[in-house]
């Protein structure tokens, strides 16, 4: 699904060129469900926003689901962005001035599908995540865990290949944070590939695969043999650690 | 298209709209109702004279020297002041006149038919008392009877019954305020008195007299034309018809000309059009100055426009992104905002079109405006649709800059 070379990834400000990803090769097969986990500034959001084509990056190939999206105009990058993946945020980001069900009508109406289908469509993404009944209110109207299950409705609504998640239980307590978990899962088990970032290595360890970003380079481990320090990036993570220019 | 979502997410957080509602809604009713005026204003001033205006030349002479207070010096001198002006190439024809058309200062009187009855109100009439060629000069449309004849100048005998009786000729307002069953040509008129009887002998189409912007006398359309010297030893006035194109250097020969055929005399040269602008002066320095209020606050809307747009793109920064990585292409953000923009603009312009007519309703009750014509009103509204379009392409430009990364970004 993913299949990324020597990716590099430089951030230029004005003083400072920041090597966000340096030499960075990753492959994700189809159908996989990955944590990624690394210390704050590791590079974790800028690998997301590569791999979700939201941010271009300045060398190296990337075959997402075998199209070579190395060199995509911003209108095919859209229409990539909009059919294959589907988005999940920490903050949620839904729309605050629309309601349920316009909220994850939002990707379709970039689609340009007739009505009938987009409704049920919705309907049936807000089924998966249970909000059927909350399907007027607004994202105000709404406490924090159900705000998410409607992002993750949104996400899964166009029926992605490959959703990417950049700590969506970050702002959730841990039985909220368990619940999108199990959502994921389930949305895992009908195929879809499942990217996310995590602080959280207990929510890690639910997910048969996880990656350790260093410093914007990869440490993949299988499971159990992680060595400890990594596990906690408060010790290991500050957000200057490391990464300058 | 979107419209449903976009409408309904304006009418949710209608903090977004009603600043920019409110704005084009009340520049909607002023200017509108500005450019209202202006054009009625403008229309009045354009109205038809029943003159050849643009070829009309007004020579007022002033005398000093004693000479002129020989009556019989005056007459010989106006006819051979008349006599030079039709000879001199670019001169159609020339005429002597007391007053002048369309300048604000002239004389009235008062005539009735001769059998009215004795307690019946007299038509008010302004009258202009003119040499031969005025017709021809004047440029007015003979439509009844005949022009002046010769014999109509002789001035009757001092002392005699109806001295100052003469043969006249009207307007077509005038014959239809004294004789409104028609029929004028051939009938008497007598003023209030009853010691001037002049017969009516001829109607011309139409010709606006000295004060056309009153109402009274039909809008400045009764006019009686009375034939004799009117030369004085105040002041003699002639009016030159000019051949089309040979006004301007008429305008700077003529003084010479008068001058060197009588001296002791001030001549002051000016075009008919300008005696006109001078007594519509308030109503051209009102146009002017609505014009620059229309333009002023069209400008200052659309800046407003372009302002509160743009607080509302950097408002939803975060939104834009997000859409951007639902798989928006900064075409659809565009797009969004130009149709929210639309439609803000369009909720205003409802709005605008109510005010408009209610401050028109206030206007024509308490001042002299017109009714605003649909037509018009869907011609301000088009302008107001447009200014707030155009306002909206900067911001909307600049919103589609925004990077879909800005999504992932940590509040
Ligand atoms: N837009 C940007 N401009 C400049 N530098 C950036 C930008 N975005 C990220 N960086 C830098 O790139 C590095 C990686 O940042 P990134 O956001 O990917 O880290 P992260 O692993 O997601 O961290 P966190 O766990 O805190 O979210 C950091 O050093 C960061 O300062
Ligand atoms: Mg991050």
């Amino acid at each position: 699904m993913i299949n990324m070379q020597n990716i590099q990834k430089i951030y230029r400000t004005e003083h400072v060129e920041t090597h966000a990803l340096s030499g960075f090769n990753l492959n994700i097969g189809s159908g996989e469900f990955v944590s990624l986990m690394g210390p704050s500034g590791s590079g974790k959001t800028t690998l997301l926003n590569v791999a979700g084509l939201l941010d271009a990056f300045d060398g190296g190939s990337y075959i997402l689901d075998g199209e070579d999206v190395s060199r995509l105009n911003d209108r095919q990058m859209s229409r990539i962005r909009n059919e294959k993946i589907g988005f999940i945020f920490q903050s949620f980001n839904l729309i605050p001035d629309l309601n349920v069900f316009d909220n994850v009508d939002v990707p379709l109406r970039y689609r340009g599908l007739a009505a009938g289908a987009r409704r049920e469509r919705i309907e049936e993404a807000l089924e998966i995540v249970g909000l059927t009944s909350r399907i007027s209110h607004y994202p105000a109207q709404l406490s924090g865990g159900q705000q998410q299950r409607v992002a993750v409705a949104r996400a899964v609504v166009g029926t992605p290949k490959l959703i990417l998640a950049d700590e969506p239980t970050g702002n959730l307590d841990s039985a909220m944070a368990n619940e999108i978990m199990d959502l994921l899962e389930k949305i895992n088990d009908l195929g879809t590939t499942v990217v996310i970032v995590t602080h959280d290595p207990e929510l890690a360890t639910r997910s048969p695969r996880q990656i350790y970003l260093l410093d914007g380079r990869l440490v993949d481990l299988e499971k159990d043999e992680r060595p400890a320090p990594l596990y906690n990036p408060v010790e290991n993570g500050t957000a200057d650690n490391g990464m300058s220019a | 298209m979107e419209l449903g979502p976009i409408f309904r997410a304006l009418m949710y957080n209608k903090s977004r709209f009603w600043l920019i509602t409110l704005e084009v809604a009340l520049t909607l009713a002023i200017v509108a109702n500005c450019v209202n005026l202006l054009l009625d204003t403008r229309r009045e001033f354009l109205r038809d004279t029943g003159l050849d205006e643009p070829n009309l030349l007004v020579i007022s002479t002033t005398p000093f020297d004693d000479a002129f207070d020989e009556d019989d010096f005056v007459h010989a001198l106006e006819e051979e002041d008349l006599r030079r002006l039709r000879s001199t190439p670019g001169v159609v024809d020339a005429m002597a006149i007391q007053q002048i058309p369309l300048s604000g200062g002239g004389s009235a009187t008062g005539r009735r038919p001769i059998d009215a009855p004795p307690e019946s109100e007299g038509t008010g009439m302004p009258y202009f008392r003119v040499s031969d060629h005025a017709l021809q000069t004047l440029g007015v449309e003979l439509t009844a009877g005949r022009d002046f004849a010769e014999g109509d100048f002789e001035e009757r005998e001092e002392g005699s019954e109806n001295e100052l009786g003469r043969n006249v000729i009207l307007t077509q307002a005038a014959a239809d305020a004294l004789f409104p069953d028609g029929g004028a040509v051939g009938q008497q008129i007598q003023n209030s008195g009853g010691e001037i009887v002049d017969v009516v002998v001829g109607v011309v189409r139409k010709m606006h007299n000295s004060w056309p912007r009153s109402e009274f006398a039909a809008n400045g359309e009764v006019v009686m034309l009375k034939p004799g010297s009117p030369g004085s030893a105040e002041r003699m006035r002639y009016m030159v018809r000019s051949e089309p194109g040979a006004i301007d250097s008429l305008y700077t020969e003529v003084e010479a000309l008068m001058l060197q055929t009588q001296s002791g005399r001030v001549v002051d040269v000016q075009t008919l059009t300008e005696y006109k602008e001078d007594y519509y002066s308030d109503a051209l320095v009102m146009i002017k100055m609505l014009t620059s209020v229309v333009v002023l606050l069209l400008v200052v809307t659309a800046l407003g426009i372009v302002g509160l747009t743009s607080f509302s793109v950097t408002q939803r920064t975060r939104q834009i992104g997000t859409r951007r990585a639902l798989g928006a292409t900064r075409t659809d953000i565009v797009r969004y905002f130009l149709i929210e923009n639309w439609m803000i603009t369009g909720i205003g312009i409802v709005i605008g079109i109510v005010l408009t007519y209610g401050l028109n309703y206030a206007l024509v009750q308490y001042a002299d405006v017109p009714t605003i014509e649909w037509t018009f009103l869907i011609g301000g509204a088009l302008a107001m649709w447009l200014t707030g379009i155009l306002a909206a392409v900067a911001p909307a430009l600049r919103a589609s800059t925004v990077a879909p990364e800005i999504a992932t970004r940590s509040v």
